[in-house]
């Protein structure tokens, strides 16, 4: 029986790799519901074609689905201000993070930043700095360019700068990736 | 300050792992496959059943024209100016329709799949592959004034050889074209995507308005109804649109934001091929510098579901 050991093989990858790609779908999203939410779609969809991706890099199909559906929700719903408890303020909706509210709260600012890049230099940004990609793995993510890559980290760096100035210095944003 | 500095920001900002356990979501995963399998399996049973009624009936050869015959265009009464334009490149060159988003920020993607879906008909399928003939440079000699014939036109292929340069279908109806698929896409999709190509390439609006209310398609992000969508200069702006992306490029797959429906988006496009759309007519150079300050492409977008639901065709952000 193969299907016994594929939902094991499935299962053992997003034990591994669930905690890591909900922290990125919450910097694409800026919101943890959303984020759960995104997540949970995409391995759904990766257990659905979970045959013809075991083999290759299910961890990039993942950060795939998570990068175009997290674009889509953007492109319907528009830009959604960052989720953010106000600190001392009981998160009711998920009384499961009450203990990391404050620290929550503390990077709202960058959240916040990360909301006002458009989705794909946001990604650039999330990929390359907190998923540590490489730019080929980036490109290979995004459908795009490595040029490209390089050019939109060059966007971003620069805005991001704009906004969060004493994080990003000036070198840092004229020298891209 | 500087890389370290951003990379502890962002671990920092994305808060602590998940006390959400998500091994559960093989079951949906592997519930969305069957769904998917016996989507396929239906459409294709409903292709072969089509291909084999159609030669009970004598249909023969199915990639022959004369079999096929031309679909009867509905040209609206306005064209009468531009059906007299001559120069294929110059009319894809001077007619692109700026794509200008729309305004309104309502839901941006159409019903859910749940609709009841019209696939009867698939015979769009069995349309003849675009010849690779040389362009068409003669102008159309029919009366001006009255419908263009769909039976004149061949595709206009560009430099590339790739790239098939239609004039506007309703200029220069064109049929026997093929729609670009993929090899994941489903039956139903492909049926579909073979029908709005059928009646767009033909400019058969009054088709199109039809098929789109039987849809329930959403073609704006306010509430466009689809006799307003397909009126007018704007309307042959989208009639040129569909044909062209359905004709030159693959559609995006498994992209639906609306739950675990699988959906197929035209048209798969990287940057580097914005400029083509250019040369297709149904981009400016002032479009392709707003996708590029917005980062990603927010032109043309046409989307089908799996069960053959057209559920919306969009511009803008």
């Amino acid at each position: 029986m193969n299907q016994p050991t594929q939902d094991e093989e499935f299962v053992q990858f997003v034990r591994a790799r669930q905690g890591q790609l909900l922290r990125a779908a919450r910097l694409y999203c800026g919101d943890p519901h959303i984020a759960e939410d995104l997540l949970q779609d995409a391995f759904v969809k990766l257990a659905s074609r979970w045959e013809s991706v075991r083999d290759g890099s299910p961890d990039a199909y993942v950060r795939r689905i998570l990068y175009r559906d997290s674009v889509s929700r953007w492109r319907k719903w528009g830009r959604e201000t960052p989720y953010a408890a106000r600190e001392g303020e009981r998160d009711l909706l998920d009384s499961r993070v009450t203990s990391g509210v404050d620290e929550w709260v503390d990077g709202a600012d960058v959240r916040a930043a990360l909301a006002d890049l458009p989705p794909r230099q946001r990604a650039v940004i999330v990929l390359r700095y907190f998923e540590d990609q490489s730019e080929a793995q980036i490109a290979d993510v995004l459908g795009i360019a490595a040029g490209t890559v390089k050019s939109q980290a060059s966007k971003a760096l620069t805005a991001l700068r704009r906004s969060m100035p004493a994080l990003i210095d000036a070198g840092m944003a004229e020298g891209g990736l | 300050m500087g890389k370290d500095e951003l990379r502890n920001a962002l671990d920092h900002a994305a808060g602590h792992g998940p006390e959400v356990d998500f091994t559960g979501t093989w079951g949906a995963g592997r519930r969305m496959r069957r769904r998917r399998q016996l989507a396929q399996g239906v459409g294709g049973l409903a292709l072969a059943a089509g291909l084999v009624g159609a030669f009970a009936l004598g249909g023969g050869d199915l990639l022959s024209r004369d079999s096929v015959g031309p679909a009867t265009p509905t040209v609206p009464d306005d064209v009468v100016a531009t059906a007299v334009e001559t120069d294929a490149d110059d009319t894809a060159v001077t007619s692109a329709p700026p794509t200008t988003s729309d305004e309104e920020t309502s839901e941006a993607t159409a019903p859910t799949a749940t609709d009841d879906p019209t696939t009867d008909d698939p015979t769009g399928t069995a349309a003849p592959a675009p010849t690779t003939s040389e362009p068409t440079t003669e102008p159309p000699t029919a009366d001006p004034t009255g419908p263009a014939s769909p039976t004149s036109a061949e595709p206009t292929r560009g430099p590339g050889g790739d790239l098939i340069v239609l004039p506007n279908p309703c200029d220069e109806p064109t049929t026997g074209l093929t729609v670009m698929g993929a090899p994941d896409a489903t039956p139903a999709t492909m049926e579909r995507a073979q029908e709005l190509l059928d009646l767009a390439s033909t400019c058969d609006l009054d088709g199109l308005i039809a098929l789109a209310t039987d849809q329930s398609t959403t073609l704006s992000f306010g509430n466009t109804s689809p006799e307003d969508a397909f009126a007018g200069e704007r309307g042959r702006e989208r009639v040129h649109a569909l044909a062209s992306l359905l004709v030159n490029y693959p559609p995006e797959l498994g992209g639906g934001s609306d739950g675990p429906v699988l959906s197929a988006r035209w048209p798969e496009l990287s940057e580097e091929q914005w400029p083509e759309l250019i040369e297709l007519g149904i981009a400016t150079q002032q479009d392709l510098d707003s996708w590029e300050s917005y980062g990603g492409y927010i032109g043309w977008r046409i989307y089908i579901e799996d069960d053959g639901l057209w559920s919306g065709m969009l511009a803008g952000d």
